[in-house]
């Protein structure tokens, strides 16, 4: 789990690295998205003490792009394509799967964070549908029984 | 800077460098409709409406972010550019609550309804505070649309109204940026912003903060900029378009900001500031406050004296003469003059002069903005006081008290002469600033009859107790003196932090009546000043008339279950019930849509509309009502009629469901009518259903069934044939008039459920009196159900609306409050 601590420390290394100026917020966003995983409310407040632009004009930008998250994400990122190629090969069973394992529904997070689910439109990797990708791993040819092995080894 | 020669619909037109396409057209009179253009602001080219047709372009640009350009060839008329314009104020009204744009009783509407009703959620123009001066609703009519011909979209957001002085409604936000652009461009750090994308994206602030903690500073330019009633000044909204604007210097804190007065029947109805930019910007206090002082319901408004066991009434000239007598007799250090230093010029000098020359005394004393009560030296026998500024402790012990006030204190309560004073809206003279300027004051706003300014008060008190060197016609006059004889003046000190840029620093009082108690509103940005412990314990154990169940079925119509078995016990259909939500509640009178005898409950079904009916959309499940009293009313006749139509609108929805259900089940043919404005404020037709042999569905934008109102049901109903034998109609005044004129003509027996101004309802007080035919009914006891072709309608709009402006001046204006009550529990 990351502490609180560590959090503030990680947003001011991201900061330092980038100009005092509006043009830097987009980069200083995935920075701090990159360091921590998300947006949190903190960093939010760091950032506009950073470069003197309200908190309100940057959760504005923050939420534009469909990139940033707000909430904090589980160690693991489960995303489970919902593409053509993925339904028509079944992946409504697999995603029903993901959720009664990990007892929560696309776009949240386990109590413990060590999951967070999500539902992505195509990955691409159509020819090995249905698809699942955990963190940066893509796993073809997914199962309901695969899914639910893939995510006991995991843990 | 160069000229550019542009044609724009034909005509030679001359622009600088620099100018917009928009700019060179509106400087040649060409007009070109716009919604997220505004002076103030830089152009973004949100709202497309302004887009042109330009020579060898592409396309059609928006003419508020193209640069005119030499030789530029331009049309701004062309039928293709015209019907673009027509379908993209489609599109945005079919996103913007407007059934009343498009309904068939617009007119006649409006005529019958010249005030909007003061709703929560508006659900169209009439329900609309910004009826008046919507700029969409204007474009919508310039542009003749009368039909949309789009699935009607309501975002179903919630109403945003926990934040002091405004009311954010989102559902009628056409997403023009207005406010977010004003707020950056006179703030810098904006405390509102686009927050998401697509069709989700809104205004908002970071994480769906409160206002209050997104650093907002309430100047209220979000407000003045918005095109549509999305965004609304909770005090000032309902009491409609001012007559007249006039400037004057606010004298709240030593900054002296110049001041926009909004006027209507010679009373502020609003302020605001002077132009729409940083340097003109004012404070909350300003910019919201102000009205609700000047125009206070307890304001004094006469001058007394005191007689043996309390104060009466005198004529200003009595009360002179009294206080000129009372303070005769003392001299020297035992008087003591207590003034505010939110005072002109003329007045600290007047009022000083009087206690040097008058009364020979040192102790003129100046409370500013921020202070608390003064301490009296000991020998104090006697004093003249402004405002609030003694405690009560000392009050006691003086042998002479005379103020002059503009709020009842404990310094009046225990005077022995009180004066009613002019609010410094309503006198002239001059205003010397922290940064040492002398700004002019101008009287621009009307005191109430017979009431002067302090400077008047005590040149007279002067000049009775045979005091020469008081016989000041003018401000000019005394300014003249002051002037003269080089009165000393000090600057006052400068607020830091500056109220401009901190909530925290606001003024707090006026003449020592702090605000927090002249406006509910700002108790969630002051510090309360009532200690926790005077808050009222909350009762324990049971109480009677809970809230068992409370749900918004759909925009500002809610429906309350409330625990009243006896009333439960008793009722029957087209009975009605009176509530009293609080202690200081109205008696109101609501429909009863349900009961349910075993459980003991009663439902009604409560449309917000003014005071009450919001303290009733304020109140959770588990709240209690303070009382609640019924069935009262007389039942309508149960029997075979052979075919009834029940109609109803609104809040008369639910009204019909037991008048429906007794009929069905006494043998009737019964068609039910349901009328809304949008498809999406139907609600119950699944109840409805249950108990009718058939129901019709119309509303008003078309959106479902059929386009129009009950009475186009009727008329529908009567063309196929169908021989109505009774009608039984609830809803607003205007839907039953019309509804009436129709059955009228069908022959078809009417009773309509009447709905006047009523207060006891047991018909003691004849409030609800109602004329039908040549008989005066009263409403409580001989209705609510009369007949609907001889009912006088025009007489009871007018006696519905005999308090307009007290109704809306009772609105509560802190709904945090009332947030928090009902969570204490």
């Amino acid at each position: 789990m990351v502490s609180r601590e560590r959090t503030n420390k990680d947003i001011r290394d991201v900061l330092k690295e980038y100009e005092r100026h509006r043009d830097s917020l987009i980069p200083i966003l995935q920075g701090v998205q990159r360091e921590l995983g998300y947006i949190s409310e903190e960093a939010i407040k760091a950032i506009s003490s950073h470069l003197n632009i309200s908190e309100n004009d940057i959760y504005g930008v923050a939420t534009f792009y469909t990139q940033f998250r707000f909430t904090r994400p589980g160690d693991h990122i489960v995303r489970v394509c919902q593409g053509t190629a993925c339904h028509v090969r079944g992946c409504k069973r697999i995603m029903s799967e993901a959720t009664k394992y990990l007892g929560i529904s696309p776009g949240e997070t386990t109590p413990e964070y060590k999951f967070s689910l999500d539902s992505v439109a195509c990955f691409g990797s159509c020819a090995l549908s249905p698809v699942v990708v955990l963190d940066e791993t893509v796993h073809g040819r997914m199962t309901a029984q695969k899914i639910k092995k893939l995510l006991k080894t995991t843990e | 800077m160069s000229d550019i020669d542009l044609k724009i619909d034909g005509k030679s037109v001359k622009a600088e460098t620099g100018d917009t396409v928009l700019e060179a057209a509106r400087k040649a009179g060409i007009e070109i409709p716009t919604l997220c253009a505004h002076p103030e602001l830089e152009p973004s080219g949100a709202c497309r409406l302004c887009v042109v047709e330009i020579e060898g372009e592409r396309g059609f640009p928006t003419s508020c972010t193209t640069l005119a350009a030499e030789g530029m060839v331009v049309k701004t008329r062309t039928p293709e550019i015209i019907e673009l314009r027509r379908d993209i104020l489609k599109l945005m009204l079919s996103g913007h609550t407007s059934p009343c744009l498009v309904c068939l009783h617009k007119e006649l509407c409006e005529e019958y309804r010249p005030h909007p009703t003061k709703s929560g959620k508006v659900t169209g123009c009439t329900f609309c505070s910004n009826r008046a001066s919507c700029e969409v609703r204007l474009l919508a009519e310039e542009h003749e649309i009368d039909d949309l011909g789009l699935p009607i979209i309501y975002k179903d957001l919630d109403l945003e109204r926990l934040d002091p002085f405004m009311d954010r409604d989102y559902n009628l936000c056409i997403l023009c940026g207005r406010c977010v652009r004003i707020c950056k461009k006179i703030h810098g750090r904006a405390a509102i912003d686009f927050i998401g994308r697509g069709a989700d994206a809104r205004i908002g602030t970071a994480f769906q903060r409160h206002h209050t903690e997104a650093g907002c500073l309430f100047c209220g330019s979000c407000i003045d900029i918005c095109p549509t009633g999305a965004l609304t000044d909770r005090f000032a909204k309902w009491h409609g378009t001012p007559d007249e604007t006039a400037e004057t210097t606010c004298i709240l804190c030593p900054l002296g900001c110049s001041l926009s007065l909004k006027i209507k029947d010679d009373k502020i109805i609003a302020t605001g500031a002077t132009a729409l930019t940083r340097e003109s910007r004012i404070c909350a206090i300003g910019r919201f406050v102000l009205p609700q002082m000047v125009e206070n319901p307890v304001r004094l408004t006469s001058h007394k004296i005191r007689i043996e066991g309390g104060l009466r009434k005198a004529s200003y000239e009595e009360a002179v003469a009294e206080a000129a007598k009372k303070l005769s007799g003392f001299t020297g250090s035992e008087f003591a003059l207590i003034a505010h230093a939110s005072a002109t010029r003329e007045e600290i000098y007047t009022l000083g002069k009087f206690t040097r020359e008058v009364m020979k005394s040192e102790n003129f004393h100046l409370v500013d903005s921020r202070g608390d009560g003064i301490k009296l030296n000991p020998g104090t026998k006697a004093i003249f006081t402004t405002g609030d500024h003694v405690p009560v402790n000392p009050l006691g012990k003086l042998d002479v008290i005379i103020a002059a006030d503009i709020l009842p204190s404990s310094a009046t309560e225990s005077a022995d002469v009180v004066f009613g004073a002019s609010v410094f809206t309503e006198t002239d003279g001059t205003f010397l600033t922290a940064s040492g300027e002398i700004r002019a004051l101008s009287a621009a706003a009307k005191p109430p009859d017979g009431i002067f300014p302090d400077w008047r008060i005590i040149c007279d008190i002067a000049g009775k107790m045979g005091s020469p060197g008081f016989d000041f016609d003018s401000t000019a006059a005394i300014r003249e003196e002051l002037e003269r004889r080089g009165a000393s003046e000090q600057p006052p000190a400068r607020p830091d932090p500056s109220p401009l840029d901190d909530v925290a620093a606001l003024p707090s009082a006026y003449r020592g009546h702090r605000f927090t108690e002249i406006s509910g509103a700002l108790k969630s940005v002051l510090p309360e000043e009532q200690p926790a412990a005077e808050k009222e314990a909350e009762e324990r154990g049971e109480r009677p008339f809970r809230i068992i169940e409370k749900v918004e079925i759909v925009p500002n119509t809610h429906m309350i279950t409330v625990q009243a078995p006896v009333v439960a016990a008793k009722c029957q259909p087209g009975q009605f019930a009176i509530a009293i939500v609080n202690e200081k509640s109205e008696r109101i009178p609501y429909t009863i849509a349900d009961w349910d005898r075993e459980k003991g409950t009663v439902t009604m079904i409560v449309l917000e509309a003014g005071r009450s009916s919001r303290e009733m959309a304020l109140l959770r499940e588990g709240d209690h009502l303070a009382h609640f009293t019924g069935p009262l009313g007389v039942p309508i006749e149960i029997k075979n009629y052979g075919t009834v139509v029940c109609g109803g609108g609104c809040y008369g929805v639910g009204a019909m469901l037991p008048i429906a259900r007794a009929l069905k089940e006494a043998g009737n043919r019964v068609i039910c009518i349901e009328e809304a404005s949008s498809g999406y404020l139907l609600h119950w037709q699944d109840r409805l259903a249950e108990h009718c042999d058939e129901l019709v569905i119309t509303t008003k934008d078309g959106s479902a069934g059929i386009k129009g109102g009950v009475q186009e049901a009727i008329s529908m109903l009567t063309a196929r044939g169908e021989k109505v034998d009774q009608a039984f109609i609830i809803g607003c005044t205007f839907m039953m008039m019309l509804v009436s004129d129709a059955t009228k003509q069908y022959g078809i027996p009417t009773l309509t459920a009447m709905n006047p101004i009523m207060v006891d309802g047991t018909g003691m007080c004849g409030a609800c009196r109602v004329t039908v035919g040549d008989a005066t009914k009263f409403s409580c006891v001989d209705g609510p159900f009369l007949d609907g072709h001889q009912v006088n309608w025009t007489e009871l709009m007018q006696r519905r609306a005999a308090y307009g402006r007290e109704e809306v001046q009772a609105l509560p204006q802190d709904h945090r409050k009332h947030e928090h009550a009902s969570t204490s529990e």
